[in-house]
């Protein structure tokens, strides 16, 4: 509730506008020293805005950011498995496989099992022969 | 595809070099105006420029995306929010000070006594007041407000924004933007109407 304005004051309209167009006047007085800082704070400030990246070049660029994100996580994920567990199984296997080459690289092993003149039942009745002789010699007989 | 990344980018530019410009324009159009409402507030040019600059590159850097029609009242909340912040900061460092046995003679003490803060009440004659004494009173008077009175004037009369406009650089309702309006008002008519040309 407004209190009755004195005699000769102005409507709240009027004393608006004066107030406003004093305001103005003194907003053009401002000296040449505040304008200049203005203005550089003004290109600092516009310099800020055009080197940050628009929404839509960020929207560009994110199918790329995803591959690359996703590249890192699978190696992560990956790379521990590959030097991890129990290193005696991972040796044991590894000198296995070795010996399995050996193996299959050894000429003379696939010649015997390939020599159609060997036969299998004289070669237990001499790996018999050869377990008994040991035995009677360790026995003094 | 290559043609449409291209095509991507060259739009962007272009949307970056026209948000650019219309940003500037407005930044041109507000910060006289902002550093004088700065300036009633804190009553030195300095930080009145330093809070202006904050709010320029604060606008710049979060909400130069947002649609123009809302960077005005954006603008002036962050300007208020600088404000604010700088006068609390002054605030603590006068506390501070008051304690110091030693303390030179700070600006600031000159600027914060009240007395030479008061509004002139001269008893020139309105016909014999300049248009430049009339300003300065006016200034004095506004600087005397409550802050959130001088607030709402100064949105509302120097910058002219709307109710809805003030009530969101302001952050709070509608309701009190016209309370302290109106307050303002009344204030500065007592003490500038017996001056007032």
């Amino acid at each position: 509730m407004s209190p009755p304005a004195p005699v000769g004051h102005e409507t709240p309209g009027e004393f608006e506008q004066h107030a406003r167009a004093l305001l103005e006047q003194s907003v053009q007085r401002v000296d040449g020293r505040i304008r200049s800082r203005l203005n550089q704070a003004r290109h600092a400030a516009i310099e800020q805005a055009s080197r940050r990246p628009s929404l839509l070049r960020r929207f560009t660029l994110m199918p790329a950011v995803s591959a690359v994100a996703t590249a890192v996580l699978v190696a992560f994920v990956l790379w521990p498995h590959s030097h991890s567990g129990d290193p005696l199984v991972a040796e044991g296997g590894g000198r296995a496989g070795v010996e399995d080459l050996d193996l299959l690289a050894d000429s003379d092993a696939l010649d015997l099992v390939s020599d159609e003149s060997t036969d299998t039942g004289q070669f237990y009745e001499w790996a018999v022969d050869q377990a008994d002789s040991n035995e009677a010699s360790s026995t003094g007989a | 595809m290559p043609s449409a990344s291209h095509g991507d980018v060259e739009l962007s530019d272009s949307t970056t070099n026209s948000q650019s410009r219309a940003l500037n324009q407005f930044l041109a159009g507000v910060e006289l105006k902002a550093f004088k409402i700065a300036q009633a507030a804190l009553r030195h040019e300095d930080d009145a420029l330093d809070a202006v600059q904050d709010a320029m590159l604060q606008l710049a850097r979060a909400y130069s995306e947002r649609p123009a029609e809302e960077w005005r009242p954006l603008f002036y909340r962050i300007l208020e929010n600088r404000i604010r912040d700088m006068q609390r900061r002054r605030t603590v460092r006068g506390r501070v000070m008051s304690w110091l046995p030693f303390r030179g003679n700070d600006e600031d003490d000159e600027e914060q006594d009240p007395i030479a803060q008061a509004p002139s009440f001269d008893p020139q004659p309105p016909r014999r007041l300049e248009i430049s004494e009339t300003m300065d009173a006016l200034e004095k008077a506004l600087e005397s407000l409550p802050r959130r009175q001088q607030q709402v004037f100064m949105l509302r009369t120097l910058e002219g924004l709307d109710v809805a406009e003030t009530a969101t650089a302001m952050g709070c309702s509608e309701g009190s933007v016209k309370t302290h309006y109106f307050r303002a008002l009344q204030s500065l008519r007592a003490q500038l109407g017996d001056f007032w040309t």
